[in-house]
């Protein structure tokens, strides 16, 4: 999601020598490859589609993998944000590698923030978001802007670990961040609360809220409104950007119609998609040539985040089918 | 829906004759009565089809009388429309009709075609900045978003076609190709559509079945919202109230994320509506819009009232009260049905005459219920009740205001609220509820109307002790109701809001608050005065500090209530104390509550009276005579 500042940190301080012992009874077989292959990038679902670990995709009820009921703290951990969580993961990187320059661009992540708690760390791991770089020490806790270009370095010869969280928010989070403080602003004298383990009290996974609906059967003609609005305002202008912007409110005007008519009936689903190609087809080439201030295209965002978001996937449907909130009046 | 001109014509001339011919054929019983005065309409598509359908919520549908008219079929079909709600529209001669915002959410996201089938060229339609006489057969988009009214200034009646759509491939070329009224475009016609006889235009027709979420989704919030604050005129509450419209979408989000539209979730939901409704209700009123109206109109039906599917809830016109019924209504007047309040009792007094405590000590009886707190959200919650609903008159309210759906729905949230001194829920079917919130010494003829043989205990105390009080509850800031008070300048109003007030604008502090007792005091004993003695009790609170035991004993026992606690001595501290309980320390402003004691001296005298009638007919081991003698020596 962007953000105002590239990074802020929350003020809760975590005990990471607890998190790191807790999180290392884990076997090195929960740890999976990165899935398009990265170095050096490995990750342990911890909550995932369904709870399965083999699901590291977006669409659909995110519940925690077994190996979560491991780590009681990392738990209170997740319980202090108060959100509702989405996909959760260990994400490790090894020493002297890098996860590369990139935007989280894809729909997932377009209205999602991504906590950070550094579990295993050392000074010399470098991140970088659009201008600004910071050294998240062990047991802070960040948000950082998922839309600008970032990457991280890890010059040490040790793994780095982090719990990386994304979340919509929750009113714990939204106080949380009100008090964060911006990554170029002195922390001295910002207060921090500490979040120790405790083994007092109700069992902290009563606290846990998920999400559960991240992916519709059919975008409403708002939420495709929303995201089509988002990306023409980050665009850079550009001769193209008008006969793109009048393709869009043809797509907007038919989809409004066909929702009013049919709502996300599947019956309705041919007609939807013919909508979105008589959409695209004519402005791909024009979309290709407009860019983002982010630095990605439009014509790459377009398609991660409305294209390929407004309808579900055939194969997604029938998970979709029982979750999915229905407009259609019964 | 907002359009960039208040009329475009579309290119279609259609056969009014024809038309005229055909509906001249409807039987008379057929149209009903609308709003307005000499005002009849004929649904042509209607939710389920059902013409008795009030509401715009749910599937739209022909109606039996739209399947008999093949011309106006045909006239539908060629829009190009998806078709939401449809009617025949007739005025008499000499009626006016203004618009109103009747159901905004509908109109907000669609078109309003308008086809004059019988008319005439003293007919006016009317949008602030143009007037214009629309046509026999023309077809018009008309932006139903600016203030309008239509005119029949002739002797005859006019009929018009109007539908609501949100659009459709084939209307969105028409109106492409369209003329802006005052817009003159070489060229331009109208291509005639002549009536085809015998063809089927019924099956052609693309009719609207989505309308009404029963939870919207946050980016519809979002889109509305957004809507409607780039329409407002500047205003200083604008920062505030939009920051809490951001607050409302990120929470309606993170609920959706979570939730959906579950009924599990439905509660939060509410939660978060109605802290946006608190910060809608106090800054909202005085903010407008370009278009003239009322922001917190707008908000109202837009917004608070769509988000959650009250309008998809609509079931009927309730043939019994003639009101439209909800479906939560429906399920609430069923849980309420089987729950009796038995004899509630309301304490009622001035604000600062000791409420509180008395409220807190009256709550620790074994088998009352309470709702934990005032009640100002349960009462004022409803709408037609909120002082925004009178011009922010006061808080005053009388059995007028209980109609039956009403005092069903409240009676419903006081049920859905109560609690007894445990915490625990009710079990049984009858309750004893305890209440207090100083404001309901304006509605004691209200509540007495939606709580049949509801008691009243009047708290008396001291007025100099409650003047003071009060005057430091004002100073404290700590006891604001209405922070942004349409003409009312100073500190914030606190307390509740008495009739008048608007004669209290820069007057001293100390005048205000004697008013505001004088008043308080006036309304409540005429309105006790009304009741059936048994349903009256007194205290006064001199006697509940001094002899607590006695004093809640005696009440409990009128009441008919069980009592099993033993009172201290003295009693503990309420909760919105100001100061530790000291007789005398009102007379740090002796000097001032002197000053408007003759103001105040008659209805002093006559709450004594009242006082003391009823105590020595109901209370004859409390009569303090002590206590008498210090009131009638006034302020020294």
């Amino acid at each position: 999601m962007k953000l105002q500042h590239p990074f802020i940190q929350l003020p809760l301080r975590f005990d990471a020598s607890v998190l790191a012992a807790e999180i290392s009874r884990v076997d090195e077989s929960a740890w999976k490859p990165h899935p398009q292959g990265f170095a050096g990038n490995s990750a342990l679902p911890l909550i995932s589609v369904n709870g399965d670990t083999e699901n590291d995709g977006t669409v659909g009820p995110m519940r925690p993998t077994p190996v979560l009921a491991m780590f009681p703290y990392l738990q209170q951990v997740l319980a202090s944000f108060g959100t509702v969580l989405g996909r959760s993961r260990l994400m490790r990187l090894s020493g002297n590698a890098e996860v590369t320059l990139h935007v989280d661009q894809g729909y997932y992540w377009a209205e999602r923030m991504r906590v950070h708690v550094p579990i295993v760390t050392t000074p010399g791991v470098r991140f970088y978001c659009g201008d600004a770089m910071v050294n998240m020490a062990a047991g802070e806790c960040w948000i950082f802007d998922t839309w600008r270009m970032h990457r991280v370095l890890n010059d040490a010869e040790h793994s780095r670990v982090h719990l990386v969280v994304d979340t919509v928010g929750g009113e714990g989070l939204w106080d949380l961040i009100a008090r964060g403080r911006p990554s170029q602003i002195a922390s001295q004298g910002w207060p921090l609360r500490v979040i120790d383990y405790t083994t007092d009290g109700a069992p902290s996974r009563g606290n846990l809220e998920y999400e559960t609906f991240n992916a519709p059967k059919v975008m409403s003609p708002w939420e495709l409104r929303a995201h089509l609005g988002f990306l023409f305002g980050e665009s850079v202008p550009h001769a193209n950007l008008g006969a793109v912007q009048q393709a869009a409110i043809v797509l907007l005007r038919s989809w409004q119609s066909l929702w009013a008519a049919f709502g996300d009936a599947d019956t309705a689903r041919p007609r939807y998609r013919a909508a979105l190609d008589r959409f695209i087809e004519p402005v791909r080439g024009l979309a290709a040539a407009i860019h983002l201030r982010n630095g990605l295209a439009l014509l790459d965002a377009l398609r991660s985040m409305v294209i390929f978001a407004a309808l579900a996937s055939e194969q997604a449907v029938p998970s979709l089918l029982a979750n999915t909130p229905s407009p259609v009046q019964k | 829906m907002k359009l960039q001109h208040p009329f475009i014509q579309l290119p279609l001339q259609f056969d009014a004759r024809a038309l005229a011919a055909e509906i001249a054929t409807i039987d008379a019983t057929q149209w009903k009565s609308a709003t307005g005065a000499g005002v009849s309409e004929l649904a042509l598509i209607n939710p389920h089809g059902d013409a008795s359908f009030a509401g715009n919520a749910g599937p739209m549908r022909s109606t039996q009388s739209l399947r008999n008219l093949e011309v106006v079929q045909q006239v539908l079909a060629h829009l190009g429309a998806v078709l939401g709600r449809a009617r025949l529209t007739r005025w008499s001669g000499q009626t006016t009709v203004n618009t109103h915002d009747a159901d905004a959410y509908y109109e907000v996201d669609r078109m309003r075609i308008v086809v004059p089938i019988v008319t005439a060229a003293d007919v006016h339609v009317d949008s602030g900045d143009s007037q214009i006489t629309l046509a026999a057969g023309t077809c018009w988009i008309v932006d139903t978003w600016r203030m309008r009214s239509e005119q029949n200034a002739g002797s005859d009646a006019c009929i018009h076609l109007i539908v609501d759509s949100v659009g459709g491939p084939g209307l969105w070329d028409l109106i492409a190709r369209g003329r802006p009224h005052g817009v003159s475009m070489q060229g331009w016609k109208t291509e005639p559509v002549m009536p085809v006889a015998h063809a089927d235009f019924g099956h052609q027709l693309v009719f609207e079945s989505v309308n009404a979420p029963s939870v919207m989704t946050p980016w519809e919030l979002r889109a509305h919202l957004a809507f409607l604050f780039a329409e407002t005129l500047p205003h200083a509450n604008l920062a505030l109230l939009s920051q809490a419209a951001g607050a409302l979408v990120s929470r309606w989000h993170a609920l959706w994320t979570a939730g959906g539209a579950s009924e599990q979730i439905r509660p939060r939901y509410r939660d978060v509506l109605e802290a946006f409704i608190n910060q809608m209700r106090m800054l909202a009123p005085p903010i407008r819009m370009r278009n003239g109206r009322a922001l917190i109109s707008a908000l109202q039906s837009i917004v608070v009232d769509a988000a959650l599917g009250a309008a998809s809830s609509i079931v009927k016109l309730d043939e019994q009260t003639a009101t439209i019924v909800s479906a939560d209504h429906l399920a609430l007047r069923e849980s309420v049905a089987s729950l009796h309040f038995e004899r509630p009792v309301f304490i009622v007094s001035p604000p600062r005459s000791g409420s509180t405590l008395l409220f807190e000590t009256l709550s620790q009886a074994p088998d009352v219920f309470t709702i934990g707190d005032e009640s100002h959200e349960l009462i004022e919650g409803i709408a037609a009740l909120h002082p925004t609903a009178f011009g922010f008159e006061s808080n005053q309210l009388d059995a007028t205001h209980a109609t039956d759906a009403v005092a069903t729905r409240l009676r419903g949230r006081f049920a859905n609220a109560l609690v007894d001194r445990e915490g625990k829920l009710p079990s049984c079917n009858h309750v004893r509820l305890v209440e207090k919130t100083p404001k309901n010494s304006l509605r004691v003829a209200f509540l007495q109307r939606v709580f049949p043989h509801a008691q009243f205990i009047y708290l008396y105390r001291a007025p100099q002790e409650v003047l003071a009080s009060m005057f430091e509850g004002w100073q404290s800031q700590r006891f604001t109701s209405y922070p942004v008070l349409p003409g009312w300048s100073g500190r914030s109003w606190s307390f509740l809001l008495v009739p008048g007030w608007r004669d209290l604008v820069g007057k001293p502090l100390i005048e205000i608050v004697a008013a505001q007792w004088n008043v308080t005091t006036q309304i409540l004993l005429r309105a006790l005065g009304a009741l059936p003695a048994e349903n009256v009790h007194v205290l006064r609170y001199a006697d509940l500090l001094t002899a607590p035991d006695a004093a809640i004993k005696n009440l409990c026992a009128s009441l008919g209530l069980r009592w099993d606690r033993v009172l201290e001595s003295q009693l503990p501290i309420a909760r919105h104390t100001l100061s530790k309980p000291d007789s005398e320390k009102w007379r740090v402003h002796s000097a001032a509550i002197q000053s408007v004691w003759p103001a105040i001296e008659q209805t002093v005298a006559e709450a004594e009276c009242f006082v003391s009638a009823h105590q020595t007919a109901m209370q004859p081991s409390i009569t303090t005579v002590r206590e008498g003698r210090q009131q009638s020596r006034v302020a020294q």
